[in-house]
């Protein structure tokens, strides 16, 4: 009568092996310096990549799934799981070089990170909502975590603010898993897709209820509008290289959340995709009309996440299979240049405020690598060609117009061509002749953040060049179509 | 019928009280109201396990260091402050009554996707040998994952109260090894540092 529980190790190890580094960093960090629990976190996140990697799935094959389908290993958590890697390596690496600068250079902060991107794996390889739900508190409790670390006014406020919203944006979640559940009768994807498949679903009213509320609570975690409002406040408020990990890392597990849950489980669900335009349309207004009117540097690239985040989502509107291919593909471009340009950021600011963007002026004469890569950054950021910024974006869009969203693609472009005006204003003035004193750091060597802005904008440049090295991977529909399994 | 009624209201008395009063005690004791009332409402759905874990837990052990913190931190005076947003308590009615009668039409027009005699079966009874089997074999990987949930919390609640020494990284030359003992920014005159 016993049924044993269908535990399989594969599909898992991605999974153990970041959270072996995280019990490591906590247990260790007794004994060892923080540098060399470090490094081997950095190992570990490796390893769990060439781990994803085995997990590929090829044309034919059925995906590795374990606990009865609570853990789907398919190729769309790969490619995610390995977008969160690249993300996480970056925020380690810059880590090495300003973390004693911004007072974070002890274990628990490194505990704590790879406890978040326990938690962010754990969503992308989620096969229930439950599984889902748990991968999103364990990101959420890291983050929040991350966010206070450092003992000043600054990070106390922003943390604390984040812990708040970010809470009642789990309780709004967690009351439409509820819903959602009362009305289907199952917590996996495949079987909420089965039950939602008819025509006219039973339980609708319950049903619409639970998709917009599960909208709602996650629109806080990806910072839509209008529930985007704790988004700048934290991310300037934050350390910088928390900032970097919380507006790449986990934005891109909360994405991958939302395709789960909206492109694979709920894609028959009415509604929610109504509702999903008006709030992306809100996000494209605010975040790109906020950003035009930012002096610091840091909190601009705050605005813009927001802004970003209404581009990301609208590949959410697309068909599954065309809307996933480009979030995916989206998702890495974003992580790289947002990571990249934050590195900067971490790299040269003075404080923990970030720098002002007068003060970029001339930057190019103190130091022309960083400048000509800042440059690279913002260009990609705004979407301008050379650069897979603009790939990211035609995708996105062209996904959503596909799909007959003709009024939102237009509104779209058009805050696009307002997002250059304040991308290409800090990337002009880093050209301007020098006439004012050097504000940024002067001291320190920073091997690891030149390794990182140097790999950040080479693949931004060489993915814009040759899109089809990351998109021919995600390019075939039927990853994104099988999101809920069979 | 009849005790679910009654245990129903109940339930919705204490939330009342706990949105509603200006002392911290009196919320904190109407919570506990909810929490029986809502352990009673296991109880007659016949799963007893339930019933006994959420009186053990919440009601007897979260609300107890709810009452410790409100009486350690001085918190149980009243709250005498005005809400700064107006209207607020007006809209906040006439939302729950739209969101009350919303979820009635809902409850009265529910159709269980699951028949109910399946649902009764899988039960058996709400004793803890059905909960200890559906959590090790079915939702094993949430009960493990949630454990990862707790640890977090834990370091993270240690790491926030004592907040480590930063160990010095060796990439900062001798003048950044002087770490301020606060921020330079608070310190320091606006438009930042004259190289």
């Amino acid at each position: 009568m016993l049924t044993p529980p269908d535990v399989a190790l594969a599909p898992l190890l991605p999974i153990l092996l970041v959270l072996a580094g995280a019990v490591s960093s906590t247990v260790l960090g007794f004994h060892l310096p923080r540098r060399t629990l470090t490094a081997i976190n950095l190992v570990l996140l490796l390893l769990s990549a060439a781990a994803m990697a085995l997990l590929w799935s090829g044309p034919g094959e059925l995906p590795a799934t374990a606990f009865g389908g609570s853990l789907r290993a398919d190729n769309a958590a790969v490619l995610l799981g390995l977008t969160i890697v690249a993300g996480s390596m970056m925020a380690l690496l810059v880590s090495l070089d300003t973390a004693y600068r911004a007072r974070l250079s002890f274990p628990e902060f490194d505990a704590m990170l790879m406890y978040a991107v326990t938690g962010t794996l754990l969503i992308a390889f989620s096969g229930d909502l439950i599984v889902m739900l748990i991968g999103l508190e364990v990101m959420s409790l890291a983050s929040y975590v991350l966010a206070t670390l450092q003992d000043s006014r600054r990070a106390e406020e922003s943390g604390l603010k984040y812990f708040l919203l970010g809470s009642v944006g789990s309780a709004v979640l967690i009351y439409g898993l509820a819903l959602v559940y009362g009305a289907t009768g199952s917590l996996s994807y495949g079987g909420i897709a089965a039950a939602t498949a008819g025509l006219t679903p039973g339980n609708l009213g319950l049903l619409v209820g639970g998709a917009l509320l599960l909208l709602a609570g996650f629109g806080f975690k990806v910072a839509l509008a209008p529930f985007h409002q704790w988004t700048p406040d934290v991310y300037s408020g934050a350390p910088t290289t928390v900032s970097l990990f919380l507006s790449t890392v986990v934005k891109v597990a909360a994405f991958a959340g939302m395709l789960r849950v909206f492109g694979g489980a709920l894609q028959n669900a009415p509604f929610w995709a109504s509702a999903l335009q008006l709030l992306i349309a809100a996000t494209l207004i605010v975040g790109n009309a906020a950003s035009l009117f930012q002096t610091n540097f840091k909190r601009m690239l705050a605005y813009s996440a927001v802004a970003h985040t209404g581009f990301l989502a609208m590949a959410l509107l697309g068909t599954p299979g065309l809307g996933g291919a480009a979030l995916g593909y989206y998702l890495l471009v974003y992580t790289l240049m947002t990571g990249a340009a934050l590195a900067i950021v971490a790299a040269l600011q003075r404080t923990e405020a970030g720098m002002n963007i007068s003060d970029l002026r001339g930057l190019y004469h103190r130091h022309p690598g960083y400048a000509v890569a800042l440059a690279a950054c913002l260009a990609s950021l705004a979407g301008l060609p050379p650069f897979a910024g603009f790939f990211g974006k035609y995708l996105a869009f062209q996904a959503a117009f596909q799909n007959g969203y003709v009024w939102l693609s237009i509104l779209a472009v058009l805050a696009s061509v307002a997002a250059l005006v304040y991308y290409l204003r800090p990337a002009m003035l880093l050209f301007m002749p020098d006439r004012t004193p050097a504000r940024e750091y002067p001291h320190g060597q920073r091997p690891a953040t030149n390794l990182t802005v140097a790999l950040g904008v080479a693949a931004i440049t060489v993915l814009g060049l040759l899109p089809n090295l990351w998109y021919g991977w995600l390019a075939d529909p039927a990853i994104w179509e099988l999101l809920a399994g069979r | 019928m009849i005790a679910f009624l009654l245990l129903g209201a109940l339930a919705l008395v204490g939330a009342v009280v706990t949105v509603a009063a200006r002392n911290a005690v009196h919320a904190a004791l109407g919570l506990v109201g909810t929490l029986l009332s809502v352990a009673g409402l296991f109880a007659s759905l016949s799963a007893s396990f339930l019933a006994a874990v959420q009186v053990i837990v919440y009601a007897g052990a979260i609300l107890v260091l709810f009452l410790f913190v409100i009486m350690l931190l001085n918190a149980h005076q009243p709250v005498t402050g005005r809400d700064p947003v107006p209207f607020v308590r007006e809209l906040a009615g006439i939302g729950g009554v739209i969101l009350a009668g919303a979820l009635a039409v809902i409850a009265f027009s529910y159709r269980d996707p699951q028949p109910l005699a399946q649902g009764t079966a899988a039960l058996r009874g709400g004793t803890a040998g059905a909960v200890g089997e559906t959590l090790l074999t079915r939702f094993l990987l949430p009960f493990e994952a949630v454990s990862v949930l707790l640890l977090v919390a834990i370091v993270g609640a240690v790491a926030l109260v004592r907040r480590p020494a930063p160990q010095p990284d060796g990439v900062t030359d001798a003048e950044g090894v002087a770490l301020p003992g606060e921020l330079p920014e608070r310190t320091a005159p606006e438009g930042g540092v004259r190289a």
